[in-house]
């Protein structure tokens, strides 16, 4: 532990902090942009008797000016309280709390299984360049990212439920549920797969040319372990994709559980947009922001952990 | 399974073998070594003889894209693609290297046959520390758990004037200078105590002052130690410090090669005699020589000599046939029909 | 002037010869072409009007008649879906022009003056950012009320910060040129300076980018339309078919399977052709082999 890997993490908590400001920071200025005043916008379409607007008036503190409105907006989002629905009444984080095994295990179980299935296939593509093998993968890799994963998902379901009656299609039945857990997590990966694939492949091919590869050869070094240093070195590039594609894996995943009716903050959210239950859209919007933000950090972390020089030149 | 050579150190196998007739550290015969690029054929090395005896130092001289370097990564038979060696045979201590399968030369490599590199810069891995680089080195040939290998490399470092070799060990590539970076190749290279150190231009790319200091280290650690030496450089005045005998390749052929002495005192080819000639001088006054033209295309050669445009002694049957090494003298071998 | 313009069209020439020589580009186009196609002529191609439906044929499997069969009200889907690459087209081009006369010439004016300007742009920008897109078009259309022309406003802006970035980025390489210098100590105007002399150079970054975009406007549209929020029925656009069909997922699939494979095609032809782009201009960032 470095003195100069203790300073990047610090410098990258900072740097999450301010995002996550910002971030709320914009939501509040959606809110108040939109077309009638937030009481409307909140209780849109429902009625909803006057002490209840009265009292929503308090919660929102919207007879107080607007930068007072902000500062406790951003308190409460540091507190953990992202809003509250005056539909159903419950706080929203409760409702995330209630709903985030679901969406953990998708979004966790659909990680690993990104991994698995595309760092082994990126490894033998890059050191088989050029024959037959890699261009399958190359194609079967290009055909799976453009494809939307809702589409994916819902021809997985045709083929896998309906065709091939293997699997059932949709909700989930308590937690570690293997067999209704395949499907949404093949769907959410596959995308993931196809563009991870490339970049370690391209990544890899190109470390394979360096000189520092020569030496290791020249000096006895079995493959293996050459092979192992070269995909270390190879990550870099992979992470940055990786970085700039958890926005979209954490959408994809929303759009994942909505297909797949499986029951958990996504689905909450896309349901929400339907109802027009805006404090749960705007309080998970949020929410999910800020695990982006968290998201980033730790792999920001990881680069600087795996390359060594990163951490000095990332000072601003 | 790896197999861990049982090792006598090279200082004694040279007072063993040196008395008997042994096969030759390195013997390579006829190579010929080719790139394939964009349906053009580039002749690197061209039927090549080279010998090297136990502990000797041996030289190689030429001019930048005459070859050596091709020579040295075909012995250790590391041709980078699009490059393959055509034909001939590569002796190593009598065994044949070309028909080697890769574990056997995974075996040798690093351990009794070792290249120093040009360039320390861009052949140390940046991700990995110094001292762990030299480890995989030693724990790949010997027998020895991590911590051994740590105390051997500290040592290693020490020895090699790495001043704070303990917490050296733990440095990047990118925190050392060149000189420092050298070392460490050196470092890596005698870990393992080799029979024979190819060294591939390991000065050109350093500052004068540093050359000086990697030079002496290398006759201290590589030829001190008993180790045969294959020395690789342009520069003629180092080969004429260290080494026993020299050879010289122009356009992919050796075209010379004598004991060192013979071979300064009496060039025979007008190629060395020229490349003599140019070494510029502080105690005569003369203008700077050089050799009028540029060396040929590879991949375009003549059917006779390939020196023929540029040289002094050129004739009708330079241009059509090609020569082939004659001995003149004590062994002493010179490919040029005019001589 | 006209000596910049014979020069900008003799690389548009270059280029185009380039472009047929590369396979994945073509390969692109065609697919591209072949929905280009289907979207213009779509009234003279359908067989069926898309909004007719028909309440004695619901839920018919493929067949001769219906090549892909209908939906739950009996409206053709073949047509529909025809019909959809005109929305689908429309939807994805409007995105994309938005995003380009808006954010270009924000991030080459703001790059070009500097200073407090620059730095609140920016800082806007990655405001925006800070959010994964997708889910800012979700919140805006969901605050603007869902339609087709929110949720194209939606994505354009959630795109403008990653096209405004790049812009920026290459415009300052550019902008510490010795041209640049040049053009500035002859006192050219600052506007001249800016889109004469600067903006050729990322034309080049600014089509790959752009025809990415392509791609990604339509799975994000599609995505809109798939929640409820983007067009909406009975406008037959992929996505909302996709999300009617959802409901009779398991006994009439077609209502499914056929919007949705276009929409993957249309997606994968646009990706074809950003790729293909992408080699065409920048070599040097091409993989070895292969």
């Amino acid at each position: 532990m470095s003195a100069e890997l203790i300073a990047f993490i610090i410098r990258r908590i900072i740097t999450a902090t301010l995002t996550v400001v910002a971030v709320s920071l914009l939501i509040f200025l959606l809110l108040q942009a939109a077309p009638g005043d937030p009481v409307t916008t909140m209780t849109a379409g429902h009625k909803v008797p006057q002490e209840r607007i009265n009292m929503i008036r308090e919660t929102l503190n919207l007879d107080k000016p607007i930068i007072v409105q902000y500062w406790f907006w951003l308190k409460g989002i540091f507190r953990g309280d992202f809003g509250m629905s005056f539909i159903k009444d419950i706080k929203v984080s409760v409702l995330i709390i209630e709903r985030m095994p679901v969406s953990l295990q998708l979004v966790l179980f659909s990680g690993l299984l990104t991994v698995i299935l595309s760092i082994p296939a990126g490894i033998i593509s890059a050191l088989h360049e050029g024959t037959m093998l890699d261009s399958v993968l190359i194609t079967l890799s290009v055909i799976t990212a453009s494809s939307p994963v809702f589409v994916v998902g819902l021809l997985l379901i045709i083929i896998f439920s309906l065709w091939l009656g293997w699997l059932p299609p949709m909700g989930l039945d308590g937690l570690f549920d293997v067999k209704r857990l395949i499907l949404p997590c093949l769907a959410l990966s596959l995308t993931f797969v196809g563009l991870l694939f490339r970049m370690l492949r391209a990544s890899m091919i190109e470390e394979l040319q360096k000189d520092y590869v020569v030496k290791d050869r020249a000096m006895g070094l079995g493959k293996a372990k050459i092979t192992a240093r070269v995909f270390k070195n190879s990550l870099a590039p992979v992470l940055t994709v990786s970085g700039f594609m958890i926005g979209s894996y954490i959408v994809f995943a929303v759009l994942v559980e909505y297909v797949f009716g499986l029951g958990g903050i996504g689905s909450l959210l896309v349901n929400a947009t339907l109802t027009q239950d805006y404090p749960i859209v705007l309080g998970l919007t949020v929410f999910i922001s800020i695990v982006f933000v968290v998201s980033n950090f730790l792999v920001d972390l990881l680069y600087g952990v795996l390359d060594p020089r990163i951490r000095y030149s990332s000072r601003k | 399974m790896k197999k861990y050579h049982k090792h006598t150190p090279s200082k004694e196998r040279a007072k063993v073998n040196g008395s008997r007739a042994a096969p030759r550290i390195l013997e390579v015969r006829q190579l010929s070594a080719s790139f394939y690029l964009n349906r053009k054929v580039i002749k690197a090395v061209d039927t090549v003889d080279l010998y090297v005896d136990e502990g000797e130092t041996v030289g190689l001289a030429g001019e930048s894209g005459c070859g050596k370097s091709t020579l040295a990564s075909s012995v250790m038979k590391l041709i980078p693609y699009p490059g393959r060696i055509v034909s001939g045979k590569i002796l190593f201590r009598g065994q044949e290297l070309l028909k080697c399968s890769e574990q056997d030369l995974q075996d040798i490599r690093g351990n009794r046959l070792t290249l120093i590199f040009q360039d320390p810069s861009s052949y140390l891995n940046p991700t990995v520390s110094i001292g762990m680089q030299i480890c995989d080195v030693i724990m790949a040939h010997n027998p020895v758990d991590a911590r051994e290998a740590k105390r051997r490399t500290v040592e290693l470092l020490g020895s090699l004037g790495i001043p704070e070799p303990a917490h050296r060990f733990h440095s990047y590539p990118h925190e050392l200078s060149g000189g420092m970076k050298q070392r460490v190749l050196i470092a890596m290279a005698i870990s393992c105590d080799p029979d024979l150190v190819i060294a591939d231009e390991p000065t050109t790319a350093l500052d004068v002052t540093i050359q000086r200091q990697i030079l002496e280290l290398i006759k201290e650690k590589v030829i001190g130690e008993g180790s045969s030496l294959l020395f690789i450089t342009h520069d003629l005045s180092i080969l004429a410090e260290i080494c026993d005998r020299v050879y010289t390749m122009y356009a992919g052929r050796v075209v010379e090669t004598a004991h060192t002495v013979e071979f300064f005192h009496n060039p025979l080819h007008p190629y060395t005699r020229k490349l003599l000639s140019a070494i510029p001088r502080y105690d005569v006054k003369k203008p700077l020589a050089e050799i009028p033209g540029s060396p040929p295309s590879l991949d375009d050669l003549p059917p006779g000599c390939s020196f023929y445009p540029r040289c002094d002694l050129r004739s009708e049957r330079c241009l059509k046939l090609r020569p082939e090494l004659r001995e003149l003298g004590m062994k002493h071998w010179v490919s040029c029909h005019n001589v | 002037m006209i000596y910049r313009t014979r020069f900008l069209t003799r690389q548009i020439q270059k280029a185009l010869v380039r472009v047929r020589s590369n396979h994945l580009a073509v390969a692109g186009l065609i697919i591209i072409g072949f929905f280009a196609v289907l979207a213009i002529f779509a009234p003279l191609i359908a067989p069926f009007d898309p909004y007719a439906t028909d309440l004695n044929a619901t839920y018919a499997p493929p067949s001769w008649r219906h090549p892909f069969g209908t939906d739950h009200v009996g409206r053709d889907i073949f047509s529909r879906v025809i019909h959809g690459a005109r929305i689908a087209f429309a939807i994805t081009v409007l995105v994309v022009l938005i995003e380009l006369t808006v954010s270009v010439p924000l991030a080459l004016i703001s790059s070009y003056i500097g200073g407090t300007l620059d730095e609140v742009v920016m800082r806007i920008m990655d405001m925006i950012i800070s959010i994964p897109h997708l889910l800012l078009a979700i919140v805006i259309v969901a605050l603007m009320g869902p339609g087709m022309r929110n949720a194209i406003i939606a994505i354009s802006i959630s795109y403008m910060p990653m096209l405004a970035r790049l812009v920026r980025s290459v415009a300052l390489s550019i902008k510490e040129e010795p041209y640049i210098e040049a053009c500035y100590v002859l006192r050219f105007r600052s506007v001249r300076i800016v889109f004469s002399h600067i903006l050729p150079n990322i034309v080049s970054v600014i089509i790959v980018q752009l025809s990415l975009d392509l791609g990604y406007a339509l799975i994000d549209m599609a995505s809109l339309s798939f929640i409820g929020l983007g067009v909406q029925p009975p406008k037959a656009s992929w996505g909302a078919m996709l999300s009617l069909g959802k409901s009779y997922l398991l006994h009439s699939p077609w209502m499914v399977i056929f919007p949705g494979i276009c929409i993957a095609l249309l997606v994968f032809g646009f990706n074809l052709f950003g790729i293909g782009l992408g080699d065409i201009l920048n070599p040097k960032a091409r993989q070895r082999g292969g």
